[in-house]
């Protein structure tokens, strides 16, 4: 941990720097201090140096000099000493009292970035340093707009910077825009608030915790809305290895204005265990949900002494196999199982079922050659897969997709693919379905399927036997590493029916993308479907559009 | 033989001095004296000549991180004696720099031959064209209490390849997508340089069952990555559906990269 404060500091995110300017003063875990004038922090290799006028403390005594370069990863002190005359000493492995004096030093180990072209992030003037994990600033001023705007002080703000993707697990919903702003954390753990917008809730607060237990293991809590009386409370649960993991995610649904009583509170949970086995794998999987955690009112619900209160909760638990993929001998085809068998529990009647207990099994397969040399210096593949999905209502659902593709690289920065997909579903009765809260049952769990069954082009299934073949034709042009561009046309032919407002997607459709780089880490993405006049729609209501770090 | 050569000499001599004289009446030239001319007649073989006078000053260029107790040091860690007299000068105006000399400047440091002293320093807060690069200044004017020694940790590993001709390298990255992959979605890489941005790198379709991307990285460069197809919860994983360690790309130079990749499972698909 480094320790930094000075006159000025500034956080010039696009290098990964720190600069700090005036009465530098870097106060290290291991107890040496170092002041000087000017210092650079380079997050991205670990190591900084200060110079000018140095004067370090170190546990074998103090000594002046002209720059001190830390070398954090490989535990290397660079030091040019002005005891008596001018030197070179590098302290090895932390011990500062025997330097080793006249050895050679790495030729940029004293150089300082000139930063006079570019603007700070952000400006402070005292940041706490976690070489590989976090920088944290208090306080901190935003610089925006090269310059042109910046914010007051803020309270500390602590950007994450891990090679853990564990902190990056999402537990909130979607919104429109999201700016998280890290306020506390440590080498394990993360809070942010996130200041947010969406079509429904429109502005709105919400608050993230994470905390992460090496490769293998994190807990996301969050409360997301937590400035509306709609709050959401969210807490997912990793933890495991290599051979088997223990998945946990619990949501609960409040009604309530601050942290009041709840006028309302319902929720669910859903548990996985995932064991790897020789060859395949299983998981077994259970949700609970519940429809109220409140306590019976005494007046009765609806105020209604004789009315019961008998909140319900329905269980789906089941065991699913997913088998690896395996090689067909020598054919060059390769194949996977998966299979799975299920119970579901619902007092208050399955879906529109009126059964109160069913069980589902499933099982599927998926076979698919590899990429074949075809004529005209294509390459072509084909993949299929089906599904039939058992529930002893009794029903019986079945799937199968078949993609064929053919594609073309006319250069090293040009290409296109033809694909033809084909998908059904049958369904034995559409009206006794089960919208899954998890994958066991073999169903499509919610909320990727209102229904349970596969959506075939973007479109919830609502008849028992439904068709789609689907024309695709993907040009991607990547002139440079910065420039992108990506058009895809496709022809749909849905059935049983396929009409404007009424059922099916467009018949014909094409959607353009375009991700530029607007500067060293950002991108903008942007993205809009033309429909052809279906429904009367030609393009889509809005462009997308969506900046992102690289 | 001997005398014969003597008369050649003196003819010779009698010839130049008279060719002097006559050149000196038009153009004021001072002819030489004798000894002079016995000099031009007789210069020595070179291993015996007097060393020769550097013409003019010598002058380094660096990057300035201190000038404090009669020293100026540079980036690289070469410390030169300044005389007490030096001159600080902007290298563009060639008055006093109005800017603060704080760690960093620019400089081009003007040397005494005679002294090894730094005479004038001549400031910017860009990098100098002029002058010869501070890392090639003779060890003689480099003040160092300790004699210099190879360092260990600066042997190149045996594996990496630096070239100052390929600073960038070209890194292309192939993955091989499972076969169940929605058609219409489209791959990503989320980097930890990107704060695990789960869009961080847009990955083009090639064929039906691939996906690449041509990056232009820096020689050392480090980078933890994993495969999605947008969001976190479309993140890749092992072949048993379990999370998977974040894969690392290391750069380690050279022109040109190739990394073919395979995604056994998708979190969301079965």
């Amino acid at each position: 941990m480094i320790d930094v404060s000075a006159d000025r500091l500034g956080f010039y995110t696009d290098q990964k720097m720190i600069e700090a300017r005036g009465n530098v003063r870097l106060t290290l875990s291991n107890g040496v201090t170092v002041q000087g004038d000017a210092c650079v922090v380079d997050l991205s290799l670990q190591r900084f140096v200060v110079a000018g006028h140095v004067r370090a403390d170190t546990p074998a005594g103090r000594y002046s000099g002209a720059a001190f370069a830390d070398f954090l990863q490989f535990d290397r002190v660079y030091f040019i000493p002005l005891e008596a005359m001018p030197d070179r000493w590098t302290f090895l492995n932390g011990d500062y009292a025997h330097p080793e004096m006249g050895r050679e030093m790495p030729g940029d180990a004293f150089f300082l970035p000139d930063f006079s072209a570019m603007r700070p992030f952000i400006v402070g003037k005292s940041a706490r340093i976690v070489p590989g994990q976090y920088v944290q600033f208090a306080p901190a001023r935003f610089v925006f707009l090269n310059g042109g705007i910046s914010t007051p002080p803020l309270p500390t703000y602590l950007r994450n910077y891990s090679d853990n993707p564990n902190f990056s697990v999402n537990s909130l919903s979607g919104a429109t825009y999201d700016v998280p702003y890290g306020f506390a954390g440590s080498a394990h753990s993360l809070e942010t608030l996130h200041f947010r917008y969406d079509q429904q809730r429109k502005t709105y607060g919400a608050f993230e915790h994470h905390t992460v237990f090496g490769d293998y293991g994190y807990t996301v809590f969050s409360l997301n809305p937590a400035t509306q009386p709609a709050k959401q409370w969210n807490l997912l649960s990793y933890a495991g290895g290599e051979k088997s993991a223990v998945n946990l995610n619990a949501q609960l649904f409040t009604y309530q204005y601050g942290l009041s009583r709840p006028l309302s509170s319902n929720g669910f949970i859903d548990l996985q265990e995932t064991r790897s086995l020789r060859g395949s794998a299983v998981r077994f999987e259970a949700t609970q949900s519940y429809d109220s955690f409140l306590a019976q009112p005494s007046l009765g619900y609806y105020g209604d002494p004789s009315h019961p209160f008998r909140p319900n909760h329905p269980l789906v638990f089941g065991l699913s196999w997913l088998g690896f993929d395996k090689h067909l001998a020598q054919s060059g085809l390769t194949f996977r199982f998966i299979s799975g068998v299920s119970f579901i529990h619902d007092a208050y009647g399955i879906s529109t079922t009126g059964h109160k207990d069913a069980n589902s099994s499933y099982a599927g397969a998926l076979i698919y050659t590899p990429v074949y040399r075809a004529p005209l210096g294509t390459g072509a593949n084909a993949a299929y897969q089906l599904q039939r999905t058992w529930l002893s209502f009794p029903n019986k659902v079945d799937t199968q997709t078949l993609t064929v593709s053919d594609s073309k690289r006319f250069s090293n920065t040009f290409g296109l693919t033809a694909t033809v997909l084909w998908q059904s579903v049958f369904v034995n009765d559409i009206n006794t379905l089960y919208a899954s809260p998890n994958g066991t049952t073999g169903l499509v769990p919610q909320p990727a399927s209102p229904n349970g069954l596969p959506m075939l082009a973007g479109i919830p299934t609502q008849f028992p036997a439904v068709r789609n073949t689907a024309y695709i034709l993907t040009a991607a042009w990547a002139p440079s590493p910065n420039f992108q561009f990506t058009t895809v046309a496709q022809e749909n032919h849905y059935g049983p029916i396929q009409q404007p407002l009424v059922a099916g997607p467009p018949r014909y459709q094409i959607f353009g993308d375009v991700r530029t780089r607007l500067s060293n880490t950002l991108f903008l993405d942007v993205g809009r479907a033309y429909f052809f006049n279906w429904g009367n729609q030609r393009w889509s209501p809005s462009f997308t559009l969506q900046v992102s770090s690289q | 033989m001997i005398k014969v050569t003597s008369n050649r000499f003196t003819i010779w001599t009698v010839a130049l001095l008279a060719v002097a004289v006559s050149c000196s009446v038009c153009s004021g030239w001072q002819p030489p004296t004798a000894a002079q001319a016995a000099q031009i007649t007789q210069t020595p073989p070179p291993d015996r000549a007097a060393a020769s006078p550097t013409p003019t000053p010598l002058s380094f260029n660096g990057q300035v991180i201190d000038l404090e107790r009669g020293y100026v040091i540079f980036s690289t860690g070469d410390a030169l004696k300044v005389a007490t007299d030096l001159r600080i000068v902007d290298a563009t105006t060639g008055n006093s720099p109005n800017y603060e000399l704080t760690p960093g400047f620019f400089a081009v440091a003007v040397l005494s031959p005679a002294t090894g002293l730094v005479m004038e320093l001549h400031t910017s807060r860009k990098p100098l064209a002029t002058g010869t690069p501070i890392a090639q200044v003779p060890r003689q004017f480099v003040l160092a209490a300790s004699t210099p020694h190879p360092n260990p940790d600066l042997i190149p590993r045996s594996a990496a390849f630096t070239s100052v001709l390929s600073k960038r390298v070209t890194v292309t990255i192939s993955v091989n997508v499972p076969p169940d992959t929605p058609f219409n979605d489209n791959v990503y890489m989320a980097t930890d340089t990107s704060g695990w941005n789960a869009q961080a790198v847009k990955m083009q379709r090639t064929d039906g069952l691939h996906f690449r991307i041509q990056m232009e990285l820096a020689g050392g460069t480090e980078i933890h990555y994993l495969f999605t197809r947008g969001t976190w919860n479309t993140v890749e994983r092992d072949p048993s559906g379990l999370q998977r360690k974040a894969r690392t790309l290391y750069v380690p130079g050279g022109d040109a990269q190739v990394i073919a990749a395979t995604i056994n499972r998708w979190a969301d698909l079965p």
